[in-house]
C-alpha cells in the first residue's frame, strides 16, 4: 500500500506540471500578451504595482524563461497580484474555498441521501413505474442548464412567493454568524445543484446495482435461502457502491463547474464567483490562479479516489 | 481484387451491411424512450431547418409600439414578445438553428480529432501512448466549461465559428480516451496480425481494419457530446461570452431573466430553458439507445 501511495504520489509531478504549462500557455496566447491588459486597463496601476507584476512575470525574458520564474514562484506560494485590486491571488483564492466548499459538500451530501436510495429502488424494481420515473427524471437532469434552474427557482421561490433569499450567503443587516440565516440562503443554490447532480448519480448507482444484482454470487445467495433483504442489502448493495468512489473522482470537475454556476446565479463569493468576475476584468493571474488551484483540487480528488477505492475493495491488487 | 467481378463484390459488401442497420433499428425500436427522442430530435432539426416559413416574423424586427411591455402569448405571437418587442417564437426557431449549428459541429471536430488522436496513441503504443494519455490527463484535469470561459474570454472573438472551435478543441478527450481503449483491445486480434503478415502498411490497417470495429462508441458517444455542446454554448452565451445579442440564442435569451422588465414574464425564462432541456435530453436518449441497439452483447441480456 505504502509503495503505491509513493508511486500515485510521484506520478501527479508531470501532471501537475502540465496543468502548469498549459495554463501558462493561455496565458501567453492572449491577444497581445499579458502587458496588453493592464496598460489598457481602465484602473489606474501604481508604479509599484506595475513593478510587482512585471517581476512577477519576467516580462522582457524569454518564455521557458518566464515560465520557470513563474512556476518557481508558484511553488513557493506566490501566485502573482490581483490586476483589479493588487491584492495577492492566493490570498484572495483560499479565502473562497471555504465557500465554494461548503456549497458542494451540501449538495453533495444531499445528492448522495436522495441518488442511492432511489437508485437501488429503480434497479431492484426495474421497469416498474417508480424505475421509469426515475430514470425519467435523470435524463431531464441531464438536460438541465444549472443557471436557468436557479433563475426558475429564484423567481418562483424569492420574486413571486418572496419565501427565500435570492443572493449571497447572509443577510445585509445582519451582524456576525446567524445559522439560521445561511441555512435560508443555502436552501435554493443547494437544491439548485443537487438537482442538477442527481441525475448521473442516479443513472451511475443503478447500472452498477443492475450489474452486480446478475452476478453469480447473489444467484447463489439467493439460491441457499438467504432473505432477499439480505441479498440485496448485504450482498448486492456494498459491492454495488465500489464503483461510486471512482466516480467521485470522475466527477468533481463537474462538480465544481456546478458550483461554479450556482454562485454566479445567486451571487455567492466563492471560487466560481470570483473566477468570473476576473474573466470579464481580465485580471490573468487571478484566472491563471483560479485555472490551476481548481486543476490541482481535481488531481487531489481523483488521487484520494483512487486509494479509497485501493482501500475498500480487497480484489484491487497495488502492483 | 482487380480480377473479381464485380457482381460479387457488391453482394457481399452490401447484404451484410444492410442487414446490420436493419438489425440496430430493431433494437433501436424497441425502446420506447429512445424513440421519443429521435422523434423530438426530428422535430428539432426541421424546426430549425423551415424556421423563416414556420414564422412570417423576423427574429431582430423590434416592434417598437410594444418595448418594455412583454406581450403574452397568443396567436399572434405564439411564445408571447420579448422585452423589445421582438416575436419570440421566431427568435426561438433562429436559437434552435445556432443550438443544432453548434452542437453538431463542435460534435464533428471533438470526434474527429479525439478519434485521430485515440488512434494513434492506441495504435502505436509504447511512449507516444503514454505521452499522449498524460496529455489527456492534463486537460481532463481542468474543469472543461471554466476553461472553455477563460478560453473564449482571452480570444475575445464571439462569432459562431470561433465558439465552436473553443467547444470542440476542448472536449475532445474522452473520445481520444474511448478510441485508444477500443484500438488497444482490437490490435491484438488475429485479424490484425494477419493484416500485418501480408505486409498491410500501418494507415491500411487502421483505416480499414481498427476505425470501422472501433465505431460503435465513438457514435454514442458523440451522439451524446452534441447534447454537452448544447448546454455549453447556452451557458456561453448566457453569461456573454457565446453568441452575441441580437442574434438569437436559447441560452443569451436568459441573460435579462432577473430584470425587472422580464420578471414580470416568466414565460420569457421558462421557454428557452425547457427547449435546452428538451433538447438536451432529446439527445441523450438517442445516445442511450443507441448504446443498446449498436452493441449486440446488450439485446440478449435479461431485459
Amino acid at each position: 500500500m505504502t509503495n503505491y501511495l509513493i508511486r500515485r504520489v510521484v506520478g501527479l509531478v508531470p501532471l501537475l506540471l502540465g496543468i502548469s504549462l498549459i495554463s501558462f500557455g493561455m496565458m501567453f496566447m492572449a491577444p497581445g500578451g499579458p502587458t496588453s491588459v493592464f496598460l489598457a486597463s481602465s484602473h489606474p496601476m501604481s508604479p509599484v504595482e506595475i513593478a510587482n507584476i512585471q517581476h512577477n512575470l519576467g516580462l522582457d525574458k524569454p518564455w521557458y524563461v518566464q515560465y520557470f520564474l513563474w512556476l518557481g514562484n508558484m511553488l513557493h506560494g506566490n501566485f502573482g497580484y490581483s490586476f483589479t485590486d493588487g491584492r495577492p491571488v492566493l490570498t484572495k483564492i483560499l479565502e473562497k474555498v471555504p465557500v465554494t466548499a461548503l456549497l458542494i459538500g451540501v449538495s453533495f451530501f444531499f445528492t448522495i441521501l436522495i441518488a442511492i436510495p432511489t437508485a437501488v429502488y429503480s434497479a431492484v424494481h426495474k421497469d416498474s413505474v417508480f424505475d421509469y420515473v426515475a430514470t425519467a427524471i435523470a435524463f431531464i437532469g441531464y438536460g438541465t442548464p444549472t443557471f436557468w434552474l436557479g433563475i426558475e427557482l429564484i423567481q418562483l421561490f424569492s420574486v413571486k412567493w418572496n419565501l427565500l433569499p435570492d443572493s449571497g450567503l447572509s443577510s445585509i443587516d445582519s451582524t456576525g454568524f446567524d445559522l439560521g440565516d445561511t441555512v435560508r440562503h443555502l436552501v435554493l443554490p443547494v437544491a439548485t445543484l443537487t438537482f442538477v447532480s442527481l441525475a448521473s448519480w442516479i443513472r451511475f448507482q443503478r447500472s452498477s446495482m443492475l450489474e452486480v444484482l446478475g452476478e453469480d454470487f447473489i444467484r447463489t445467495a439467493a439460491a441457499k435461502g438467504l432473505s432477499r433483504n439480505v441479498v440485496i442489502f448485504k450482498h448486492a448493495f456494498r459491492n454495488a457502491l465500489l464503483p461510486l468512489i471512482t466516480l467521485l473522482g470522475l466527477y468533481l470537475p463537474a462538480l465544481l463547474t456546478g458550483a461554479y454556476f450556482v454562485e454566479i446565479v445567486f451571487t455567492i463569493p466563492g471560487m466560481g464567483y470570483l473566477g468570473l468576475n476576473a474573466i470579464f476584468e481580465r485580471d490573468y493571474p487571478t484566472v491563471m490562479g483560479t485555472t490551476i488551484i481548481s486543476a490541482v483540487l481535481v488531481v487531489v480528488g481523483n488521487l484520494l479516489a483512487d486509494i479509497g477505492y485501493a482501500a475498500a475493495d480487497p480484489r484491487i491488487r497495488y502492483d | 481484387m482487380t480480377s473479381m467481378p464485380a457482381k460479387v463484390v457488391v453482394t457481399e459488401d452490401l447484404t451484410p451491411h444492410v442487414s446490420m442497420l436493419t438489425d440496430i433499428w430493431r433494437r433501436f425500436r424497441r425502446n420506447r424512450l429512445a424513440l421519443l427522442g429521435l422523434a423530438l430530435v426530428i422535430v428539432l432539426l426541421l424546426a430549425a431547418a423551415l424556421a423563416p416559413l414556420l414564422s412570417h416574423y423576423d427574429p431582430n424586427a423590434i416592434d417598437t409600439s410594444i418595448m418594455g411591455t412583454p406581450q403574452t402569448p397568443s396567436f399572434v405571437h405564439l411564445f408571447g414578445t420579448d422585452d423589445d418587442g421582438r416575436d419570440y417564437f421566431a427568435r426561438m426557431l433562429f436559437g434552435a438553428r445556432i443550438s443544432l449549428e453548434v452542437g453538431f459541429s463542435a460534435m464533428i471536430i471533438a470526434v474527429t480529432f479525439g478519434t485521430f488522436y485515440g488512434a494513434v496513441s492506441g495504435y502505436f503504443g509504447g511512449w507516444v501512448d503514454s505521452v499522449l494519455m498524460r496529455f489527456v490527463d492534463m486537460m481532463l484535469s481542468f474543469p472543461t466549461f471554466f476553461l472553455i470561459l477563460a478560453v473564449e474570454a482571452l480570444t475575445n472573438n464571439f462569432s459562431i465559428v470561433v465558439i465552436m472551435l473553443v467547444i470542440g478543441l476542448l472536449s475532445w478527450m474522452s473520445v481520444a480516451r474511448l478510441v485508444r481503449g477500443q484500438i488497444l483491445s482490437l490490435r491484438e486480434r488475429d485479424y490484425i496480425s494477419a493484416a500485418k503478415a501480408v505486409g498491410a502498411p500501418d494507415g491500411r490497417i487502421m483505416w480499414r481494419h481498427l476505425l470501422p470495429n472501433a465505431l460503435a462508441p465513438v457514435i454514442v458517444a458523440g451522439t451524446l457530446a452534441i447534447g454537452n455542446n448544447i448546454l455549453t454554448e447556452s451557458a456561453l452565451s448566457y453569461l456573454g461570452l457565446g453568441v452575441q445579442p441580437p442574434t438569437a440564442s436559447w441560452g443569451n435569451s436568459l441573460q435579462k431573466a432577473l430584470d425587472p422588465d422580464v420578471l414580470g414574464a416568466p414565460w420569457l425564462t421558462f421557454i428557452p430553458g425547457m427547449l435546452i432541456v428538451l433538447t438536451v435530453m432529446a439527445f441523450n436518449l438517442v445516445g442511450e439507445g443507441l448504446r443498446d441497439a449498436l452493441d449486440p452483447r446488450s439485446s440478449g441480456g435479461r431485459a
